[in-house]
């Protein structure tokens, strides 16, 4: 047995047992939403596999053992999928079971407990193979074959500090897996922030024509495509916080997939022809995680990592041809993400609706991600292996005694030295002249990347050595560039200088939106031909390709160019060369990610705007709407973030008219107003009878404002209810600090109150009602305030194969994830019903229960359900008090008919009740 | 250089007491499989047949971790550059029995110009094969370059070079990393 490679069992129960055939209801989320979605772990995911490797390994095989490629080629690549997605899953499925503990993703906790694992990883980090995180993993497939729980623990709290809470307990498995074969409306969230009865009803259809668009994972059926496939692998968690261990799910399985690869004999049990070959591939580079909408796989944060793995959603887009990571100056993530203007998330990011087909868009992100990938792998590979070649043979008194000689011919008025010193200076400026700072902060950046020592593995010279020849050799050039520009013996006619006589990369700098061609061999020779040349392999006879540059200069200008290919590489490198022993996961779906994590974009700046534009609004209209009192708070210098009232009025933002400005008028400003600014604010609508259903009917008048606001210690509760009483109270609910209540009544209990302030109520109503109508103006903003909706392609399926439509009002169900019923309520128990039975329901009505039927108030009702159990309905209690608040009573689940209480008891065994 | 050149120090010798190539075949759960072959040339050579048993035997190739793909930087200058970087050791001495060991023990695989891990030249065109060319003293028909791996199945470093002539005939070449300098060349002119 080979040292590290652990020939053993990993798998365990078939997989096509353990994936069910649920499908995740559809996620669709606004931009303010899908950035706050971004800090959550997902439930969905797609997995992209690209069988390339595979295909051509066999290619190869075959045409080496004179056999037919193309059968070898269909046959691995299907083996190959299949492999990769039944590893996957049995990892899955191990973890979710509490087979596998989780991994955490936080190394930084030092709360964390873990801290055997926190080591290891960040030892390992940085290397390329790592016998101790093997070790480490491998004991943990061990304790996994443990069947008893308890046992398990005790053995693996030896490995590290392991507790139950590091364990995930599924009961039923929660996978489900497809194959996706084409995109439809079930990828429907990618395009709208919101479905429509036409959106849900296009859902209907594809969920009921599903075998035009998704099929088994393991399905082999003949398709056009064998090399690009886009699986769909959803979680259906049931009672579990997702949210605490969903993150340390992914990064466990991804470690895992990649670790069981390679170190363990699984892949014998899931390729039967090909293993021997498959042990042997990339796994990072044939597969890849993609959060099916805009939850995470990892947690966002701002850093290199997540930038540049996020940026490969570019990669992605139909139009890839100037795309960063091919550019040979490229900005950097991080400056990408500033200067970008805020993208979309609703309008088809990666533009799957324009290619003709799935399969032709995974082809084009994959043919585009692999040439990425090899391009910053090669530059930064070549770029290294001639800066290595040059510093050690190009002594820095030889390139001294070059550039003296050239200045020496220049002197003499020798246009061809003129025209070398020109562009060599003008090229180490770019590059090397920390005056101009053009490249060199982000070239001495790059050189210090850890990503470059991860992925050097042939210069024997340390990277900081070569760089610091590149410096010392820049600086040497330049000193001398200084006093030749002095000299004016840099200066050459334009006639006689040509484009190619730069570098390619340069004249992408010089000549910007022109071509960039390359520099012929013949321009690199030096002009007095008294020099030497570099060669890859004196004792070769070939010539070509075995020089690496002539003369000194020429040598330094490559040294210079490979210098720039290995910034540009370094910028994207965290992505493209991953180590081995992790998936490469990106949230491509959602920009917001990044944007969130960077503190770029703030979900509740509208929600926040609107609200505080209410408070202004309301503030000004109950103080001065009334009468002509000449002040106005002015919050439209973006979010105030105000402390004091003394300093918005230091700022400007608090403005007077001017005849009342003076220093009076401030202080009692600054009185009244101190506990209301910068509060948010919700709306509250007094509750007349029917109020909530009038709400049309506006205008609604202020009784006033009330201001629960908290000091920075949170003790107290002042409450405003006019500009002039302000009072403090001890705070009784904390849910109250921070946040005020804008009481409204119907306009006629509130007239006469104005009318006999003998002030102007007229004005005052008009403001009201402008103040209402800006607020709820600004709360409908689809974009910026966060909204999410959901639907479940069945029940989406369900209402249309009953209604042949899809009814309006039905939408609003059907929008929430549910089926369609007698109302809200009734559509809540239905599906309450289905999850923890896994019964269908045919019919569900709500019936109250003391004979007065009410959604809205916590008024219990009966819901009487009519299901795959039995003939006949059912009967249980659930509490609505409002859409997101329900709650439902098991325990009294019966039923009047006689055939459907035997089933009720057997069904409340199963249901623990 | 690397701990292997121990192994193969002293001068260079043609081997030729066994021939080496590859077979491909399945194993006995009907896997492909790759294995490599060694041949005793000369019956009479009593060592090859010592170390083999018989006149040939057969040898699974172990896995290579990370070779089948463009990641391997090693695999890129062994298939497109080696020349670059590689010579042929010009006072080596081959250790038959060092040799045949490696092989046993699946510390090495060999890499021909079709290999399975060539993802890096067209194979069609025997491209790897003209590389490897510049290293051999003769124009082969046929060459391999022996990869060792590391003790976690990585590929390390190549080692030797098998060239084999228009006759079947083989000679194995240590290689060895060319020194990173003087590698400049003057113009007399």
């Amino acid at each position: 047995m080979k040292k590290g490679l652990l020939r053993v069992t990993f798998l365990g129960l078939s997989v096509l047992s353990m994936v069910s055939h649920a499908f995740n209801p559809i996620e669709y989320a606004n931009r303010a939403q899908c950035a706050l979605d971004s800090k959550n772990p997902s439930l969905s995911t797609w997995m992209i596999i690209d069988t390339y490797n595979a295909q051509k390994m066999a290619y190869n095989y075959a045409v080496s053992s004179r056999q037919n490629p193309s059968s070898w080629v269909n046959k691995a690549s299907v083996e190959y999928r299949i492999a990769i997605t039944q590893l996957s899953l049995s990892i899955m499925n191990k973890i979710l079971k509490g087979d596998l503990p989780l991994l955490p993703t936080d190394l930084n906790n030092k709360s964390g407990r873990l801290l055997n694992y926190q080591n290891i990883i960040k030892k390992c980090q940085n290397i390329l193979q790592c016998e101790e995180l093997d070790n480490y993993l491998s004991q943990l497939r061990q304790a996994s074959e443990i069947d008893n729980f308890d046992k398990k623990l005790q053995v693996i709290s030896k490995v590290d500090n392991f507790q139950s809470t590091d364990f995930i307990f599924q009961k039923k498995s929660p996978l489900s897996c497809y194959l996706v074969k084409d995109f439809s409306a079930l990828q429907g969230h990618l395009e709208k922030a919101k479905p429509n009865a036409g959106d849900i009803e296009l859902i209907a259809k594809a969920w009921l024509d599903q075998k035009k668009y998704i099929t088994n994972c393991f399905s082999q059926d003949e398709k056009a495509d064998q090399q690009n496939f886009l699986l769909q692998i959803d979680l259906n968690i049931q009672n579990l916080d997702w949210n605490r261990v969903g993150f340390d799910f992914w990064n466990t399985t991804k470690i895992l997939t990649s670790w069981a690869w390679r170190k363990t004999s699984s892949l014998k049990q899931v390729s039967q022809t090909f293993h021997h070959l498959f042990k042997s591939t990339v796994l990072e580079e044939s597969m890849m995680l993609i959060p099916n909408g805009c939850r995470s796989l990892t947690p966002p944060s701002c850093s290199e990592e997540t930038l540049s793995e996020n940026s490969i959603r570019e990669l992605a887009k139909m139009e890839s041809g100037n795309l960063e990571h091919f550019s040979r100056i490229p900005l950097g993530p991080e400056k990408k993400l500033v200067q970008a203007s805020p993208p979309q998330v609703n309008s088809d990011i990666l533009d799957f609706g324009k290619f003709e087909n799935l399969s032709s868009w995974t082809s084009h992100f994959r043919k585009n991600l692999i040439s990425a990938r090899g391009l910053s792998k090669n530059r930064i590979q070549n770029g290294l292996q001639l800066m290595e070649r040059i510093s050690q043979n190009i002594s820095l008194e030889s390139l001294n005694e070059r550039l003296l000689r050239l200045i020496e011919l220049a002197q003499m008025n020798n246009s061809q030295a003129k025209k070398v010193l020109h562009t060599t200076c003008q090229e180490l400026r770019l590059a090397f002249d920390s005056r101009f700072n053009f490249h060199s902060q982000d070239i001495e950046t790059a050189f210090k990347s850890p990503v470059l020592e991860k992925i050097n593995q042939k210069t024997d010279r340390s990277i900081k050595s070569i760089y610091s020849y590149a410096q010392q050799a820049g600086n040497l050039v330049l000193s001398h560039c200084d006093q030749a520009s002095d000299k004016r013996l840099t200066e050459v006619d334009s006639e006689i200088l040509k484009k190619t006589d730069y570098r390619p990369w340069a004249q992408h700098i010089l000549f910007e939106g022109q071509p960039v061609e390359p520099m012929q061999e013949e321009e690199r020779k030096p002009f007095d031909k008294s020099q030497m040349s570099l060669l890859w392999n004196p004792s070769v006879s070939h010539i070509e390709d075995n020089t690496l540059c002539y003369d000194q200069v020429d040598c330094l200008r490559s040294l210079v160019e490979s210098a720039v290919e290995i910034r540009a590489a370094v910028q994207y490198a965290s992505a493209f060369l991953k180590n081995t022993g992790e998936v490469l996961s990106s949230s491509m779906i959602n920009p917001y990610s990044e944007l969130m994590a960077c503190q770029i974009y703030d979900p509740w700046i509208m929600s926040r705007r609107s609200i505080q534009n209410l408070v202004k609004d309301t503030i000004n209209t109950v103080l001065f709407g009334w009468n002509y009192f000449p002040v106005y708070l002015d919050f439209t210098k973006g979010i105030p973030k105000v402390t004091s009232l003394e300093k918005i009025v230091e700022e400007g933002t608090l403005k007077f008219a001017p005849k009342f400005q003076n220093p009076q008028m401030q202080s009692q400003l600054l009185l009244d107003f101190g506990p209301l600014v910068g509060v948010p604010c919700s709306l509250a609508i007094s509750n007349g009878p029917g109020a909530a259903a009038q709400m049309s009917q506006l205008p609604y008048y202020l009784t006033g404002v009330t201001v629960n606001y908290c000091d920075s210690k949170g003790q107290l509760d002042n409450k405003a209810e006019n500009a002039s009483t302000v009072r403090s109270e001890p705070q009784q609910n904390s849910n109250k600090c921070m946040g005020c209540t804008i009481g409204l009544v119907s306009a006629e209990s509130v007239i006469s109150f104005y009318n006999s302030k003998a002030v102007a109520p007229i004005k005052f109503s008009v403001q009201v009602f402008k103040t209402i109508s800006n607020f709820l103006s600004a709360r409908k903003d689809t974009v910026n305030i966060p909204a999410r909706a959901q639907v479940n392609p069945e029940y989406a399926a369900r209402v249309f194969q009953q209604y042949s439509t899809i009814p309006d009002q039905c939408v609003d169900q059907v929008s929430r994830g549910l089926a369609c019923f007698q109302n809200l309520c009734a559509a809540q128990s239905a599906h309450e019903f289905e999850r923890r039975t896994g019964l269908k329901v045919k019919n569900s009505t709500i019936v109250p229960r003391n004979g007065e039927f009410s959604h809205e108030n916590s008024i219990e009702n009966y819901a009487y359900i009519e299901s795959d159990l039995c003939d006949g309905e059912i009967r249980f209690s659930v509490n609505c008090m409002g859409p997101e608040n329900v709650n439902f009573d098991f325990r009294n689940l019966m039923s009047f008919e006689k055939n459907c209480q035997s089933k009720i008891s057997q069904l409340k065994q199963e249901l623990n009740l | 250089m690397k701990p292997f050149i121990l192994i193969f120090l002293g001068i260079l010798i043609r081997v030729q007491a066994f021939n080496v190539n590859i077979q491909y075949g399945f194993d006995s759960s009907g896997a492909i499989n790759r294995s490599i072959s060694i041949t005793c040339e000369d019956p009479e050579s009593d060592f090859c047949l010592k170390e083999c048993g018989m006149k040939s035997c057969l040898v699974n190739e172990p896995p290579c971790i990370n070779c089948s793909g463009s990641n391997s930087e090693i695999l890129n200058i062994i298939f497109s550059k080696i020349s670059r970087f590689y010579q042929v050791a010009k006072s080596s001495y081959v250790n038959k029995k060092a040799f045949l060991e490696l092989i046993k023990e699946q510390k090495v695989i060999l890499l021909d110009s079709q290999s399975p891990f060539n993802f890096f030249t067209n194979i069609a065109e025997n491209q790897s094969l003209d590389e490897f060319n510049k290293l051999c003293p003769f124009m082969a028909t046929q060459a391999w370059v022996v990869l060792r791996l590391d003790s976690f199945g990585f590929p390390d470093q190549p080692i030797a070079l098998i060239c084999e002539n228009k006759d079947l005939k083989q000679s194995v070449y240590v290689l060895e990393e060319l020194p990173k300098t003087p590698h400049l060349k003057y113009n007399l002119n």
